[in-house]
Order: C-alpha cells, then structure tokens, then sequence
C-alpha cells in the first residue's frame, strides 16, 4: 500500500469540549467521541500525509499496530481518512420528483388588526380591506392536500394571516369540514394557528382547546420591547391587551404547551430579559426568536453587529438551558430545543425546509405558495387549488437548490444542518429565493459548534433529560 | 466502533452500517478496483499470503481487466464498448456460462 492518506476536511469537524475531542461527521449528521488513538491518527495526516506504513511508524511509539492499523480502517470507512478513492456521493437524489405535501397552510385574511411595523407579509392589508379567502377555496385546499398525498396517516391544516382569527367563521367552517372529511378516511387531522391573541375570548379560547389547535402567540416581550412594533393600526402599543389575553388563555388552555415567538428587531438583542419575562412571568412553555435580517425595510434589520450580539446572547440562555438541563428542567428556549433535537438525532437535511415539500400555503385566491412568508410577493405561485400543484415547476425550484457545487455550502461544515437557510431571507436579501443566506453564515456556524458543546455536556451529565425532554417530542 | 464513540443516534446507526455492510462496501471496493491507480499489486504475489486484491480468484481478474482500468487482455471493454456484457451475471462464479464472447459491430 503506498497511497497517500488525507484527512477529509470536507466530512469531520471537530468540536474540543474540554479534554474531549468530538468529531462531526458532516455526511451523516453522526457525532462521535474520539479517542486519543483517533486524535493522533488525525493529528499526523493533519501535520503531513503520508502511506498508511509511514503513518504506522510515525506513530509506533504512541500506539501498538494493531491499535492503529483497527483505528485507520473506522476512519476510512466513515471516509474521513481517504486515500484517494472517489468518497460516496452525500446526497444520493439529485433531482426532486415528487413532494409528500403533508400541510396546507391557509392564509384565511390578509387582513389584521394590528400593524406591526416590521411584518414580513407582503399580502398584509388593515382589517376593512383584508381580503378573506372564501369556504370553497379552503375545501378545494384540503382537497387537493388529499388529492397530492393520499396515502398519509396524519394532515396538519394551518391557519395564518393576517390576524388569522379576523376570519373565526372560517375557521370554525373548516375545522368541522376536516373533522368529518378526514374522521371519514380513518386519518388523523391536526390544527396550528399563529395569532396576535388580541382577538381571544373565553369562549374562543375554550373552542380551539377543544379541537387542540397547536397554538404559537407573537409577542416580542416586556412592554418597553413589545411596543416598539407591535402596534394597532391607529399606532398604540397592544402590549396591555397582549398580556392580558395570554394570561387568560395560558391559564385555560389544556390541550397542548402553547408557544410565544418572538421577532427581533434593530435595536433588541436582550434575549435573556425576553425569555424571562414570556417564560418566567407570563408562563409560556416555548420561547421562540426569529431575528429579522432580510425585511424589505432596512430600518429592522439587525444590523451585523447586533445580529453578533443576539447570538451571543443566544449563548448565555443557552448556558442556562444547560445547566436547567443537567437539573432534568427545561427552560423552554425553542431555538436550542430544536438544534439539540436535529442533533440528538443526527438530521440531515438536503434542503433547509419542508416549504414546497411538505408544505404549500394556499393564499386568498387559491394560488399556491412556497409558504406563509411568500403570498403576495411576486415569486411565481405553484398552481391552484382548484386546478392542482405546477409539479415541474415545484420539482425545478426544489432541485436547484439540491445542487449545491459553485456554492458556499458545498464544504461548509454545516451544509446537512442548516442547508443554505430560508427561502424567503435569500428571496427577501438577494432576490433569489435559491441563494443561500450567506450574511450569518459565521455565526450559525458558531451556534452549531455551541449546540454540539452542550448536547454532549447533557450527554455526559445527565442523559435522561434527552428521553425525558427531547424523545416525546417526536411523538407529537 | 471501537475508537470513535459514537454519542447520537445517528452516529449508532452509521456504526451498525459500517459494521454490517458498509465496511463490506468499502473494503470490496478496495479489493477489486484494480490495477495502478489504488496500488494493486497485479500479477505479482500478495507479501501476506491472501488473494483478494491479487488476479485470482478470477471475479477479481475478470473486473479487474474490464471495469475501471481496462486491460486489453481476454475480457471485453466493458467501460465503453460492452457496457452491457455481463448482464445475465450478475454473479460470475455462479453464472459464467453467460459471459460470450464479443464481435466488433462493424465486422
């Protein structure tokens, strides 16, 4: 044998928690411990490449050759060592040919009551000139759900906005219809709703318990951060009614955790303080924060030093998350929840979202979206509910962004985790929704490594939080 | 695995593949894509006694010769003229028989 050994940078990144030297296996998503044998192996094709003889002799004094030699052959399998043979293609699809659509997205009113100043929804109209999506629409939506997937034992039916509430009797139409249709076929059928909670009462509140509608409330925080954007249409801040609502739903509703997410914008970094106040005193089981980068209007984006600043704040939840975890507590910080989820079980993801895939939004007139994020723009809708998906057309833009030579993503560490991130950032950025969001690039690099750090400090010190916190999740 | 521990769930499947028949993949591929490129050492004779990468048994001298560095020897070209040679055998110590001999079209 006198093939030349190397380190596929390409395939391991190595994370030091510690002593611990953690290796990344960027193909699979696997994460491994490597011992101080692996290290060395590592370590001296690092240094220089060389024959498997030389490298054995290089490093006689460290290790016996069967140790080696037994070390050398794992890494060559998991083709992290290579000796030149052609490496197994990473995503084996190079093409999409068919979607699974799974959940339909029903934009039931562009219409909201509030006017958020920073939303991203390009369709947003104040309430009289909302424009509701009518009842046979949303039937012909569901249809056509059962119609694209008809093999499937579960259906997800989202409601979104505008204010989605603005449209109850929808709403209520709709959750009958899927009851009755979907009960009929022995499947499953389950409701989300992302709303401004102004609109809840009681009653309302009472009704979607009992059809456990999966529940996420925008608010942005205490009032001081709240009031900043979210506003009425007349301008008045909606931080009072806000709160009030939350707390008589959080303390009605039964059926499932329900979720606060968070928008950030310039001038809000305080993650900490956020979380505080929606976990701590308002009782929310998730805190979500999506930093606003790419928005049509500069004037909220995170600028780059404060999009810096909101990871690294990021960082010091996360470190409460951590030791709140090694106590078997959860401290509901959703962004870490879901990144230690997709490690714990080594996703791997050949595109960054199901938008297109899983998922379609159905926008008032029936025409096909991407997702919520893109009724309205000026992207090209993918058919009709009535006259059925523009399949080519889905399987063409899915494919482009299958492709990933010529690209930043093509060695990057993370290109299986995060897979050239949103759509609608690089659409709303660049102007094409297949360009990846290179502008964070660096930091969701470093949360990544940060996530890895503390999924195997949780590992080591208390690994029942993983069944008792993460597992149930997939059975939801 | 014995030196990488593996601490997700994915990293214990990949473990099971590579023992069950990944590592089979990787070792076979190693064994049979022949001749100077990956160092096979060809006529001559292995300093450790084995076979598998030598030109016997004859699976490794028949691919070896056709597939990935043709030799013109006695096994068609298969790289770019028969691409479809061994069709009916897929597995040559059973279905022998089945690899014929070729013509050139134009004769």
């Amino acid at each position: 044998m006198s093939a030349l050994l190397n380190v596929v940078e390409r395939n391991v990144h190595e994370v030091r928690v510690d002593d611990e030297r953690l290796m990344f296996h960027v193909p699979s998503s696997s994460l491994f411990a490597a011992d101080r044998v692996t290290a060395d192996i590592i370590d001296a094709l690092r240094a220089s490449s060389c024959t498997a003889d030389e490298l054995f002799a290089r490093l006689a004094g460290r290790s016996p050759h069967g140790e080696l030699a037994e070390t050398l052959g794992e890494l060559m399998a998991l083709e992290v060592v290579s000796d030149g043979s052609p490496l197994t293609p990473e995503i084996a699809v190079k093409r999409v040919e068919r979607t699974a659509i799974d959940t339909v997205v029903l934009n039931v009113n562009t219409g909201c009551n509030l006017s958020c100043t920073y939303c991203y929804k390009e369709d947003l109209d104040t309430p009289s000139a909302g424009r509701r999506m009518d009842i046979d629409t949303a039937k012909a939506s569901v249809e056509m759900l059962l119609k694209e997937s008809p093999d499937l034992p579960r259906y997800t039916v989202v409601f979104f906005g505008g204010e989605p509430l603005s449209n109850r009797k929808l709403i209520e139409c709709m959750v009958e219809y899927c009851e009755l249709r979907f009960g009929a076929l022995g499947k499953q059928v389950e409701f989300v709703m992302t709303t401004n909670a102004t609109l809840l009462t009681e009653e309302i509140v009472d009704w979607l318990d009992a059809h456990r509608f999966g529940l996420s409330v925008s608010i942005d925080g205490p009032r001081s951060i709240h009031d900043l954007n979210r506003r009425t249409v007349g301008g008045a801040g909606t931080y009072d009614v806000v709160r009030r609502k939350v707390e008589m739903l959080l303390k009605r509703y039964r059926s499932r955790p329900v979720g606060a997410r968070v928008t950030l914008t310039s001038g809000v970094t305080d993650i900490e303080g956020i979380w505080d106040h929606l976990f701590n005193e308002l009782g929310f089981a998730e805190v979500g924060f999506a930093p606003v980068t790419s928005g049509q209007l500069d004037t909220f984006n995170l600028q780059p030093d404060e999009l810096v600043q909101v990871f690294a704040n990021m960082k010091a939840l996360g470190r409460r998350y951590l030791a709140a975890a090694l106590e078997n507590r959860n401290i509901g910080f959703s962004n870490l929840h879901q990144l230690i989820t997709d490690l714990h079980e080594g996703h791997k993801k050949s595109l960054p979202c199901g938008a297109g895939l899983k998922m379609l939004a159905v926008d008032h007139k029936g025409d096909l979206n991407l997702c919520h994020r893109f009724t309205g723009s000026t992207l090209p809708t993918f058919g009709n509910v009535h006259e059925g998906v523009a399949q080519a057309e889905l399987n063409d833009f899915l494919s482009q962004r299958l492709e990933r030579s010529g690209t930043g993503c093509e060695t990057c560490r993370i290109r299986n985790l995060c897979s050239g991130g949103c759509y609608h950032e690089s659409y709303a950025r660049y102007g094409d929704p297949a360009h990846p969001t290179y502008h964070y690039c660096e930091l969701m690099r470093d949360w990544i490594d940060f996530g890895i750090e503390v999924y195997s400090r949780i590992i080591a010190g208390n690994p029942a939080f993983i069944g008792n916190h993460i597992t149930p999740r997939k059975a939801n | 695995m014995k030196h990488l521990k593996p601490l997700n769930n994915k990293a214990k499947k990949l473990e099971e593949a590579v023992q069950q028949d990944r590592l089979e993949e990787v070792v076979a591929m190693t064994s049979v894509a022949g001749c100077t490129s990956t160092t096979d050492p060809g006529w001559e004779t292995d300093v450790f006694g084995g076979v598998a990468s030598l030109c016997q048994p004859m699976e490794a001298d028949l691919y070896g010769c056709s597939d990935p560095c043709w030799w013109p020897a006695q096994v068609p070209d298969m790289m770019s003229t028969y691409p479809d040679w061994n069709k009916h055998a897929a597995d040559s110590g059973a279905d022998w028989r089945q690899l014929g001999s070729v013509f050139p079209k134009d004769k």
